[in-house]
């Protein structure tokens, strides 16, 4: 307990102040809650989760999970939880590789490729993403041709305006199933649909541009009297990077490159403007839409993405202080 | 004639720009094997941008540099740098690495030394500075004084012919400062290593030193052995410069 | 070489010799030095970019003509954007009011180059007139008082830029204030205070931006006594600000853990209290110190304005993409011209916004030092 007249004093004003907030927030939220109450019994809007078992009656056009419109509302949820995960994982990876990639080229000694990747960066950094989504969408992929005249690339990779066709493993039989073009249609392998396509291309250029600047800032953080001591005990520019500098600037990027990657996990969210199935366009808003439960929808829908970012801000503190923390 | 070959360090006629700045003017050096050389001055005197040319941490546009006989080019680089060391007057330890894998990179990755060979020369030589029991600690758990005796340490690994000091002790506590400079004297007579060392500290040069060079605006001004350049200078700015630092 | 040596006459300060030139070597040196596969492969984008692009929104653009000439056309068709550039700006503000819009456009312009210019005068009325004056100008001005003889015009017909900056301001003025509260408030020694920002600052940290703007649409109305119906443009104004706020609080805190403690120390030696030491000595100094991040969650802000068109709001990228689905247009490359125009436009304002923030940030240095103390 603090000892001074002085603290004492200003600990029991702290205390009465606090008391005050207290009361008031208390209030306003008994209010707030009271009056929402109200509002849906008048109005017949659902406050509980009675609808995760009915039957959803709607289709969704790309599922991970089995899915019919005879499927419950809780199976939609599921549906449009991995959709989103499916995306944010393959987007995570793509986005750091060229990330990685430019942001390297920004220091590169070559003028011409340091000065190309600086305008990439710029310019994606500067456009909001909604619109690089729909250019890609509605400007790139709506334009491409029909399935029989489809862009083909090297392993059975197909390209045309109903989606992207891939090969894809097969359970039984065990196996890998290949894209055949077949009457006016493909059959066998997988087929991501152009939603996915456009998302998740917009998605892992957009966070690109700005893994390519945190990994820029980071090797530039590296102070300089490091390489120079490592040059002069002998050892030349690839050692230096791979000993001393590389290792160093991972440290300075690895706390805002999972803020990037929780980035794009949160702005999967998009995928409503283009109707990609993802969790808020599922279940925030067809589902929503159809059985009118605002709250519990919603809160479920915002635990979702509270429940990650709490995970990866953890992992983060734990990263920080066992790894930085001796460092430094 | 002088032989090339019996000269450690060798600088004729070196010129150095900063852009359009003459930061190096006309420098003319020899340094014999196993001569201990102060190279002191005022602020600005290009005193530290000297010796970073000697192992090329600075380019410089006219003149000759040559380290054991042989001159210094891109494809002597690595050469140089091999038997040449530098302490750093900020230290420069690597803060992600222990104490001994800071001493081990070195060997283990230029001279290709087996890891358990290089850990019983770094523990040998941290003994020599005195950090044997910090080994496993990291650089940000040591203070200043300990920082640098590692990077001594660290810098000896390579066995060295040359030892190059930027201002060692000029970012450290008084307390810590007698300490390093102590170091610094005997490690090198044991050693017998060439040393070219750039610090205020006067009465660490008097000790040591074989030859105290003076340099003020990018010029050599005075050349001496310790005793006559501090009881006898003879250039004005010399005079000057004694009379501002010794009381 | 003997032992002792004294120089007789200085040595002469020398011009650098023009053999070593320094950028146009080194530029060569960069240019050709780099690994060969590299170079080439950048260069033939370049060779291969720049001609098609230049065909594409220059030489075969339409420039004039209207819907007949772009039916048909292999590049940009410009005349579509100046068909519907008031409709991209106002949205479907009635014609003959948009006098008002364009009086609330020119004196905000006026305020901002005011407030923002390097040397500008009597910057404390400019404050007072701009965050207390001006947005009840506006909102008269613009929502229409009958009593003055200024016709109502309701939000549903606002659209376009009109929206965007709209959006954008709000959110940029709530946002720095409300930030700073809950920075504050997250480093305060009481905790019930210090869990509640904490609180909402991880909870609007941790969930996209369409989801509060979901929450904001669909329950507001709930949390409001029956009949009080807040304006559909309101709903998304109070998200958006809600949302920047958290992340603003974020910097702020940042900037406050970077501060030297002895700066509030030496506040309170001076015998301030709390709020003297944050207003006059603390926030100043963090605030300056934040620019780059403070900067950053502004463009961040005005790019996802765009976002509220997920609840029916016609801000301006939402203008452009309806307007591009007119049928009266209908040629092969409508889509691609207004979204590249949407995107100049944009990149203007956020690249313009970033090179501000970097000339003040050069500017305050200058005069007040380096950031750490």
């Amino acid at each position: 307990m603090p000892g001074s007249p002085i603290e004492r004093h200003g600990a029991a004003r702290g205390a009465l102040v606090q008391a005050a907030f207290v009361l008031a927030l208390a209030f306003l939220v008994y209010e707030g809650a009271a009056m929402a109450l109200a509002h849906m019994r008048a109005h017949h809007i659902p406050f509980d989760f009675g609808f995760w078992d009915e039957r959803a009656g709607f289709d969704i056009d790309q599922h991970l999970i089995p899915y019919s419109f005879t499927s419950t509302y809780g199976r939609a949820f599921f549906v449009g939880l991995t959709n989103t995960l499916v995306v944010a994982a393959i987007g995570i990876v793509f986005a750091s590789l060229i990330g990685f990639a430019i942001g390297a080229a920004r220091l590169s000694p070559n003028l011409i490729v340091a000065k190309c990747a600086g305008a990439y960066v710029e310019a994606l950094r500067n456009v909001p993403l909604l619109l690089q989504i729909l250019f890609w969408y509605n400007a790139v992929l709506k334009a491409l041709p029909v399935p029989r005249a489809s862009l083909a690339f090297p392993g059975h990779v197909f390209l045309n305006n109903r989606g992207l066709f891939v090969p894809a493993p097969t359970l039984s039989p065990l196996g890998i199933s290949l894209p055949v073009f077949h009457g006016f249609n493909f059959a066998g392998g997988a087929r991501l649909s152009p939603e996915f396509v456009a998302l998740t291309l917009s998605l892992i250029l957009y966070t690109a541009a700005f893994i390519a600047e945190i990994v820029r800032a980071g090797i530039a953080g590296v102070p300089k009297g490091q390489g120079e001591a490592a040059a002069a005990l002998g050892l030349n520019a690839r050692q230096t990077r791979k000993y001393v500098v590389v290792p160093q600037a991972l440290r300075l990027i690895v706390p805002p490159l999972t803020s990037q990657y929780l980035n794009l996990f949160k702005n999967s969210s998009l995928a409503v403007f283009i109707g990609y199935p993802d969790l808020v366009q599922v279940f925030a808003g067809t589902v929503l839409n159809q059985t009118g439960a605002a709250v519990p929808v919603i809160a479920v829908t915002m635990a979702v993405y509270l429940f990650v970012s709490l995970i990866v801000a953890t992992a983060m503190n734990l990263y920080n202080r066992r790894i930085v923390g001796v460092a430094h | 004639m002088t032989d090339t070959s019996m000269r450690a360090v060798e600088i004729e006629h070196l010129n150095k720009w900063y852009g359009a700045f003459h930061v190096l003017r006309d420098i003319n050096v020899s340094v014999t094997p196993g001569e201990r050389i102060v190279i002191c001055g005022p602020s600005g005197s290009g005193k530290s941008t000297l010796i970073r040319c000697i192992n090329g941490l600075e380019d410089f546009q006219q003149g000759r540099l040559a380290v054991d006989g042989m001159d210094l080019t891109a494809a002597s680089l690595a050469a140089v740098r091999r038997d040449v060391g530098m302490v750093f007057q900020h230290f420069n330890l690597f803060s992600h690495l222990s104490v001994l894998q800071n001493c081990t990179l070195a060997p283990v990755e230029v001279r290709k030394m087996p890891r358990r060979v290089a850990e019983d020369l770094a523990r040998h030589y941290l003994a020599r500075v005195k950090m044997a029991d910090f080994a496993d600690k990291y650089p940000a758990q040591l203070s200043g004084g300990e920082q640098q005796r590692v990077a001594i340490a660290r810098a000896l690994c390579m066995s060295p012919k040359i030892m190059l000091f930027d201002e060692p002790t000029s970012a450290l506590d008084p307390e810590a400062v007698k300490d390093v400079l102590d170091l610094i004297m005997t490690l090198t007579a044991e050693e017998k290593t060439t040393m070219l060392c750039v610090t205020h500290e006067m009465g660490f040069a008097r000790q040591v030193a074989d030859r105290v060079i003076f340099m003020a605006e990018g010029e050599i001004v005075e050349i001496n052995q310790p005793d006559a350049f501090f009881t006898a200078p003879r250039h004005a700015r010399t005079k000057l410069f004694l009379s501002q630092i010794l009381r | 070489m003997p032992a002792a040596y004294v120089r007789a006459t200085p040595a002469p300060v020398l011009p650098p010799p023009v053999a070593a030139g320094p950028s146009w070597t080194r530029l060569l040196r960069n240019l050709f030095g780099a690994p060969q596969s590299l170079l080439l492969t950048v260069l033939a984008l370049i060779v291969w970019l720049v001609p098609g692009l230049l065909r594409y929104f220059v030489f075969d653009a339409v420039w004039h003509g209207g819907a007949t000439a772009c039916r048909a056309a292999n590049g940009a068709c410009w005349t579509f954007i100046g068909e519907k550039l008031p409709y991209f700006i106002y949205g479907s503000y009635p014609p003959d009011q948009r006098w008002r819009v364009n009086l609330v456009f020119a004196i905000g312009a006026g305020l901002i180059v005011w407030l923002l210019a390097p040397r500008a005068p009597a910057r404390r009325l400019g404050t007072w007139l701009a965050f207390l004056v001006y947005p009840a100008l506006a909102f008269v001005l613009l929502y229409g008082w009958p009593a003055l003889g200024l016709k109502r015009v309701s939000s549903d017909l606002w659209g376009g830029m009109l929206v965007t900056l709209i959006v954008a301001t709000f959110g940029i003025v709530v946002s720095l204030p409300l930030g700073i509260l809950l920075a504050l408030g997250r480093r305060s020694q009481l905790p019930a205070v210090r869990l509640a920002s904490a609180a909402f600052i991880e909870f609007m940290r941790g969930v996209p931006m369409i989801a509060v703007l979901f929450m904001a649409d669909t329950m507001l109305p709930l949390f409001l006594p029956e009949g009080f119906e807040p304006d559909r443009l309101v709903r998304p104004l109070v998200g958006v600000a809600l949302f920047a706020s958290a992340y603003m609080a974020e910097v702020v805190r940042g900037g406050l853990q970077a501060l030297p403690k002895g700066q509030s120390e030496a506040g309170k030696a001076l015998g301030l209290r709390y709020w003297g030491i944050e207003r006059l000595i603390v926030l100043p100094q963090v605030l300056r110190l934040t620019i780059p991040a403070i900067a950053g969650t502004f463009i961040g802000l005005f790019k996802d304005t765009t976002l509220v068109a997920t609840v029916g709001i016609f801000d301006f990228l939402r203008t452009v993409d309806s307007a591009r689905l007119d049928p009266n247009w209908s040629g092969p490359t409508i889509t691609t011209t207004a979204y590249i125009f949407a995107a100049l436009v944009y990149f203007v304002c956020c690249f313009g916004m970033s090179r501000y923030a970097l000339g003040l940030e050069r500017r305050l240095a200058a005069r007040y030092g380096r950031a750490t103390g």
